[in-house]
């Protein structure tokens, strides 16, 4: 009696300690998803004073809906083109900047560089290095003897366009995980690798990738949600166009809720991206989570 | 040929010399030992001879040949780290094979090394298990095998016992030394401890702010230490000293203008030097009542402390203004206070010169 007692006072304890981030957990995460997972099955649109129930009406539309399918495409082309590609430019930055010797700090800070620099006064940069014939690019070309290119105005470029400046954003966000990664790397591992005189590639591939897979799979995940969440450079400098060739999943959420007051289909599209970030996530976390050496 | 010269070695970094003109010979399968207290340069040069240092200054050779610019895969050698440095996400068997795996060692080759290596140390069970899942003990051996199966005729260890309890350090101890010579490679071998130093070397060389102090057998240095400072970082407890005035007249010693000792077998030490008298704790044995001793090397001492360590006691009492320990077999209830006399053999005095610290009875070799 005494002892169970005394354990719901440990539990009480327990739970009045996690109350504050309970609290805010839930009301700012679980509940608002929960009401958007309500509200799919609603039709709330401007045509319509008050949210009333169809059902999954929403979905059927969203499956014959064109649009929807161009954008889900450029998503996973978007995706395509810059998970891997910044990731890998990540990790060889990182490898790069803890082996300079000279100017180390100098190096890191100006890989590091993009990603301080706020969304907006990124997207002002690059809207003016693609802008056709006075732009940066543009001049460049010029040199080259090139023809004039218009990166963001052309159905077939602009999507190429966006996935370079992304890359250029993220890799050295990326890049900060991996040095912190390479740092944890004890240094005697190498000098023991060199006594035995293994090549560097050796080394890469067998002793610094393995140990740094775990940053891998975290800067991953990270890269793919992100390749799902961009939306403010879309906002300054495409708005998705043209013809919905720079679309991609969130903004056309933001159009559907914003622009065409569409709540119910809004819901219903945000509900088909979280469920398709967590099946990414979840795959990736118990696909390849055995494979990883952690510490 | 697996022996090492060093030649004039020095290390600098910057403008501070670390290491300064080490020279030393050490034979095959000999076991070497470089004892220092901390930050003495005993892991930078163990480090040049490894090839993981560059050498500022002079000549490293193996086996007759300059080995300055060569790498240190190419060198034969093998080296133990003091945290193992064991490969977190390999087993236990690819940690040991993975020299033999860059090298390219045929695989039948390899699977007849790892058998060898892992009988030897007891480790057979342990081949697919990962280092976190190991023992410090175990770890230990895993990292002695991956240097054992490469072959090479020279191993070079970087205090590898430290992280390991003093039963453990013991018992590695034995086994490290019998593995050295079951398998005749030349081992240098870096410590902080001089017991360890004292137990495993063939040779020892004494290491002091990157200045060589002594290179000989553990009981030469520790009989007769080249200098002060050798005398006093051996032996368990150090060696008593005392500072005095040398009178040649009459070949003795002012001891803080009290005492006075004939020490006939001491010569050429000019009158009225300043010196400083060293004795190892057991040299200095209780005077009995009754035994006739020769008065001269008898000294009246008051008790200050008594630690009774049950195969022997450690009386301590004070001589001129140090203190001192001596070192006694057996329980000897003595009581703080009690006066008592303590005799040696002159013959175990050392006399050091008092401003360069020198042993001025032997000559460094
Ligand atoms: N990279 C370096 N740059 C400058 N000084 C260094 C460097 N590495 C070592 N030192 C200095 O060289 C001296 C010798 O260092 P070393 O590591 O050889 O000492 P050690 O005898 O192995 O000591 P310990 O028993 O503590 O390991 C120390 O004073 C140290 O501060
Ligand atoms: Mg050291």
């Amino acid at each position: 009696m005494g002892e169970l007692r005394a354990k719901w006072k440990v539990n009480m304890y327990a739970w009045l300690l996690l109350l504050p981030s309970l609290i805010f957990l839930l009301l700012f995460t679980f509940y608002p998803v929960i009401q958007t997972f309500i509200l799919s099955f609603h039709q709330a649109d401007l045509g319509s004073p008050e949210p009333f129930f169809n059902g999954i009406d929403n979905y059927k539309q969203m499956v014959e809906d064109e649009v929807f399918w161009k954008v889900l495409t450029n998503n996973i082309w978007f995706a395509i083109g810059t998970v891997p590609t910044s990731v890998a430019l990540a990790l060889a930055m990182a490898l790069f900047a803890n082996k300079a010797i000279r100017g180390k700090s100098f190096i890191r800070t100006a890989y590091f560089y993009p990603t301080v620099v706020p969304m907006i006064a990124v997207a002002n940069i690059w809207l003016f290095i693609y802008t056709p014939e006075y732009g940066a690019l543009s001049h460049v070309m010029e040199w080259f003897g090139k023809g004039d290119m218009n990166w963001l105005g052309d159905q077939k470029n602009v999507m190429w366009a966006m996935i370079f400046m992304v890359i250029w954003k993220e890799a050295g966000y990326f890049m900060i995980f991996y040095l912190a990664g390479l740092q944890n790397i004890s240094q005697e591992l190498y000098e023991s690798a060199s006594m035995e005189g293994a090549s560097s590639w050796t080394v890469f591939r067998r002793i610094t990738f393995p140990l740094l897979m775990p940053t891998t799979m975290f800067v991953s995940i990270i890269a793919f949600t992100n390749s799902f969440k961009l939306v403010d450079h879309l906002v300054i400098m495409t708005k998705g166009g043209p013809d919905n060739a720079s679309n991609l999943l969130l903004y056309y959420i933001y159009e559907t809720a914003f622009s065409f007051w569409d709540q119910g289909m809004a819901s219903a599209l945000t509900i088909v991206m979280v469920v398709l970030l967590l099946l990414v996530a979840a795959f990736q976390f118990f696909g390849m989570d055995k494979k990883i050496h952690y510490n | 040929m697996a022996e090492v010269e060093l030649r004039r070695i020095s290390k600098m970094y910057g403008s501070q010399k670390v290491v300064n003109e080490v020279s030393t010979r050490i034979l095959p399968g000999e076991f070497f030992v470089l004892v220092g207290p901390s930050g003495c340069g005993k892991s930078t040069t163990l480090r040049m001879i490894a090839g993981l240092e560059e050498i500022s200054t002079g000549e490293l050779l193996i086996g007759g040949k300059p080995m300055n610019q060569v790498p240190p895969s190419g060198r034969n050698i093998s080296m133990v780290f003091q945290n193992y440095a064991l490969y977190p996400h390999l087993t236990v068997k690819d940690n040991i094979l993975f020299g033999l795996q860059v090298r390219k060692v045929d695989k039948a080759e390899q699977g007849k090394r790892l058998e060898r290596v892992a009988e030897m140390l007891g480790i057979a069970h342990l081949l697919q298990r990962k280092p976190k899942e190991l023992s410090g003990g175990q770890r230990q051996r895993v990292a002695l095998g991956r240097a054992i199966v490469s072959q090479h005729p020279i191993c070079l260890m970087d205090e590898p016992l430290s992280n390991l309890d003093a039963k453990l350090r013991g018992h590695m101890r034995t086994e490290i030394r019998r593995l050295q010579q079951e398998l005749g490679i030349t081992m240098i071998y870096v410590t902080h401890d001089q017991v360890e130093a004292m137990t495993m070397a063939d040779r020892m060389m004494v290491l002091r702010d990157g200045e060589v102090q002594q290179v000989g057998k553990p009981l030469d240095v520790y009989n007769h230490p080249a200098n002060l400072f050798v005398a006093e970082f051996t032996g368990a407890p150090p060696m008593n000293t005392v500072p005095a005035i040398w009178l040649a007249d009459q070949a003795g010693i002012e001891l803080a203008g009290q005492r006075f000792l004939p020490l006939p077998m001491f010569h050429g030490i000019k009158d009225q030097t300043p010196v400083v008298l060293g004795l190892r704790p057991e040299s200095l044995q209780p005077a009995l009542e009754g035994q006739s001793m020769d008065a001269s090397c008898q000294l009246p001492v008051t008790v200050q402390g008594v630690e009774i360590l049950g195969s022997e006691t450690i009386v301590e009492f004070t001589v001129g203004d140090k203190l001192w320990k001596a070192k006694w077999n057996g329980q000897w209830h003595c009581k703080r206070g009690e006066t008592m006399h303590v005799r040696f053999d002159p013959a175990q005095l050392n006399v050091f010169d008092g401003e360069t610290g020198k042993n001025l009875a032997v000559t460094t070799n």
